[in-house]
């Protein structure tokens, strides 16, 4: 995390896994204040950005794959990190099915990327 | 007779910054002096339409009162670090403005303004914060005094300047010269301070007649008076304005013109004033400066469309399209105009017609369309039945990866910033699409913008308009729910008060818990207690009554936005609520929502449980499936920091935090403890949320030089 920091200390910006940037003009800031809150902000806009457009194109693939494989079912929700289909009570264990791979292929990480995969009547029961 | 509209660029610069708050643009640079100041001036140019404007600055050399006095001005502070800068923006500013602006080394703006009010024989109207000008005030010269702030001034004229002060304009010098001026370090006669300094003026007039009449005075005052001559003679040089500046300045230049230059609002948009940049009425009609606009950009030919066989001459070639007051299409080389019907009797087409002559190049699948925002054209779009089917480039987005000014704008905020001419929209887009590709190329987000944003605007539009189906009933039934909790908790909260109170009324609120029940209430602004979340909760501990109102105001949140705030977004006819994507707002690269707000949506807590009861299947045939990713920005943490017992972990599934704890605290995995992998927990969190140390340091209860490492 470190690096992210020294790197946008140079830079004067931080980037994502997949080239999103942010300027960080008060990185080398004379005020305390202002710099150590760019320098947090430097190790953490890399996780957050990255996530952000993890699950961007999770909902890419989704929605191709849905329309792809001629699927009445539709992507409706994203929240956070989850993303919800209104999903044909037929085509539900495709869906699943879909939901899983699409998100978890949608980046090649160090680590394995892991979707829980639920379903219900309503948001809570689905969780 | 002509007005002349002469300011102190220097005192009134000095009046914005500490006025306003402090405001900077999205390339860090300070603005908050030149936005107060522009509007200052445009305020008083509107009130009185002055024929000529003329704006003088102090300029850093020393000028001929530092070589009478060394210690002139001796105490004045120097200039914030925010404010420098504005000075020399201002200036550029009121050059684009079409303003005159004047500086003379060797004198101040004063003296500037002192020599022009005697020289055109015109009316001259001063704006200044500073009570030196007032001995200028004669029948044709009149002072507007910024007070407080910038906006609140008082007008002194020859009329009222007696009344006002009791003294006439010119003995203001003689004041000083008695009293002295603490913010130019004039000394004055030392001893003597205001009061005795107008009582010796009511009887003598000037300070040399006073010391032709000195023998008149008695005791200690006589003793001050005939000691204190030196310096008083040497005060009144000081504080006389010179009006006899020898200055080349023809009054023909000083000529003030509204509306103002296209350029200046090209300036104000580079500034980021938005609300100046949207004032149309304060600029020039757009054809009639033309000529001007031509220094910024190459402007194609205008062409008016009167027929559809122009647009689908067009079908082969990319084009920009703007949809504006007119629809307007652009191949690059000319602007091609469909008129819009402003009322029944204009020459031109329906909008709807207009709109309708686009449909060969939007459903075109080969053909490749520039709009500014592809999810808003393809809404406009199907509200007159024509499918999006062309390739499309979205301004919007690429301005948002390659260039992100940190919040959101409007397509002819974007043409501005780009010094583009505003009144060929599409032209401009097109070239704002040769610009943008080539930043999103040279910064290597070609990928970024192609494979993500650009597809996502379509699955965006997409699930808007598919919307999500909410229970109704269930929404009422937690409603009610919620308002017999609140009332329940108000009740508690009552009785623990002592009293009845709007416990929705922060100032109420501190009555009760910092005057009446005494607890710690922090730093007061304004005569105000924060109740702020921060505060209540250094205090949670401290008397019962603090949780309850945490716990109040959580629900009472919760019920307004997520239970009562649903119901007026539920389409009556469909039963369906569409949500509002955003696209280009965050900085992090998010999504974001509105109407309602998803992004927000409560989910670990009970609270959210219930809420996520609203959300149902479209119909009886259907069913919700969702999925989450687990712990992804964990998991970016470990992919990031390359840690490779991180990774180890995450391979063989290993929990996470008691791997970090494990880490950490330099023990087998076996061997950590439930206190151990809190903390690792917090640490991991710590940094994805970008906790400082302190932070870290104060969730978990250790040091912050342990945190650190």
């Amino acid at each position: 995390m470190e690096k992210n920091v020294e790197f946008a200390h140079k830079n004067g910006y931080v980037s994502t896994i997949f080239g999103r940037k942010r300027v960080m003009r008060d990185i080398n800031s004379p005020n305390y204040n202002l710099r150590s809150f760019s320098e947090r902000a430097a190790m953490n806009m890399p996780l957050q950005g990255s996530s952000a457009d993890i699950i961007k194109i999770a909902m890419i693939r989704v929605y191709n794959r849905l329309r792809d494989e001629n699927l009445n079912s539709k992507l409706i929700l994203q929240v956070h990190d989850e993303l919800v289909i209104d999903t044909l009570k037929s085509e539900q264990p495709l869906v699943e099915k879909i939901l899983k791979e699409e998100m978890e292929g949608a980046a090649e990480l160090k680590v394995p990327l892991v979707a829980d995969v639920y379903s219900g009547r309503n948001l809570s029961e689905a969780k | 007779m002509e007005k002349l509209l002469l300011i102190d660029g220097n005192s009134l610069a000095n009046r914005a910054f500490y006025a306003t708050p402090f405001m900077s643009n999205s390339k860090g640079v300070p603005t908050n002096a030149v936005f107060a100041f522009v509007n200052m001036l445009l305020k008083i140019t509107d009130a009185e339409k002055p024929g000529y404007v003329l704006v003088a600055f102090d300029r850093k050399e020393p000028t001929f009162r530092h070589e009478m006095y060394a210690d002139y001005k001796g105490t004045r502070k120097p200039m914030p670090e925010e404010l420098r800068p504005q000075i020399s923006l201002i200036k550029e500013v009121l050059k684009e403005m079409g303003v005159s602006s004047y500086e003379k080394a060797g004198v101040e703006a004063d003296d500037i303004i002192g020599t022009a009010t005697r020289k055109y024989g015109v009316n001259n109207i001063i704006v200044t914060g500073d009570k030196d000008s007032f001995q200028l005030v004669n029948e044709t010269t009149s002072v507007y005094f910024t007070k407080k702030g910038i906006s609140d001034t008082e007008v002194y004229t020859a009329e009222n300047f007696k009344e006002k002060t009791s003294i006439l304009p010119r003995q203001i010098i003689d004041l000083k010269a008695l009293m002295g001026d603490s913010s130019d370090n004039i000394p004055g006669v030392p001893g003597v301070g205001e009061k005795t300094a107008y009582a010796l003026l009511s009887q003598y007039g000037t300070v040399e007649n006073l010391y032709e009449h000195v023998n008149e005075l008695t005791g200690k005052l006589r003793e001050k008076i005939i000691d204190g001559k030196e310096k008083c003679l040497l005060s009144k040089v000081l504080a006389t304005i010179d009006l006899n500046v020898d200055m080349d300045l023809p009054l023909e230049e000083l000529k003030f013109t509204m509306p103002l230059p296209k350029k200046a609002k090209l300036k104000f948009a580079e500034l980021e004033f938005r609300a100046l940049t949207n004032k149309a009425e304060i600029y020039a009609n757009e054809e009639e400066v033309s000529a001007e606009e031509r220094e910024y950009a190459d402007i194609p030919e205008k062409v008016a469309v009167t027929d559809s066989a122009v647009i689908s001459d067009l079908i082969k070639k990319q084009v920009a399209v703007s949809f504006g007051e007119d629809v307007s299409v652009s191949d690059g080389n000319k602007e091609y105009v469909i008129p819009v019907k402003k009322s029944f009797f204009d020459e031109g087409f329906n909008y709807d017609d207009a709109v309708k002559m686009l449909r060969p190049l939007f459903e075109n699948e080969n053909g490749s369309v520039i709009v500014y925002s592809r999810k808003k054209t393809e809404y406009l779009l199907a509200e007159y039945g024509i499918g999006l089917k062309s390739k499309t480039e979205d301004i919007s987005l690429q301005k948002y990866i390659a260039d992100f000014s940190g919040k959101e704008e409007r397509e002819n905020e974007v043409i501005l910033l780009y010094k583009l001419p505003e009144n060929f929209p599409a032209y401009s887009l097109y070239k704002l699409n040769g610009i943008l590709h080539g930043m999103l190329e040279k910064n290597n987000q070609l990928s970024l913008y192609y494979d993500i944003e650009l597809p996502l605007a379509k699955v965006l539009y997409d699930m808007e308009t598919a919307g999500f189906r909410v229970d109704e009933t269930i929404i009422r039934e937690l409603n009610e729910k919620y308002k017999a909790v609140l009332t329940k908790i108000s009740e508690k909260i009552y009785s623990l008060a002592g009293e009845v109170f709007n416990v929705n009324s922060p100032k109420q609120l501190g009555r009760i818990l910092f005057e009446k029940l005494n607890l710690y209430h922090g730093k007061k602004k304004k005569d105000n207690y924060s109740t702020s979340a921060d505060v209540l909760e250094s205090i949670y501990d401290d008397h019962e009554i603090v949780p309850y109102i945490l716990r109040y105001r959580h629900i009472s949140k919760l019920n307004s936005t997520y239970v009562e705030g649903f119901l007026p977004l539920i389409d009556k006819r469909t039963g369906l609520i569409h949500t509002v994507f955003n696209q280009t707002l965050t900085t992090t690269g998010r999504l974001s929502s509105k109407e309602p707000n998803l992004q927000n949506l409560p989910i670990r807590d009970e609270e959210g449980k219930e809420i996520r009861r609203f959300f149902v299947p479209s119909d009886s045939d259907h069913i919700l499936v969702g999925a989450d990713y687990s712990q992804i920005e964990l998991r970016l943490l470990a992919h990031f920091s390359g840690c490779d017992k991180l990774i180890e972990a995450y391979k063989n599934g290993d929990d996470i935090h008691s791997s970090t704890a494990a880490e950490v605290f330099g023990v087998p995995i076996t061997e950590v403890t439930k206190e151990m992998r809190r903390k690792a927990k917090a640490v991991n969190f710590g940094i994805i949320y970008g906790i400082s140390e302190y932070g870290l340091a104060k969730n978990i209860k250790i040091s912050p030089k342990e945190a650190k490492t």
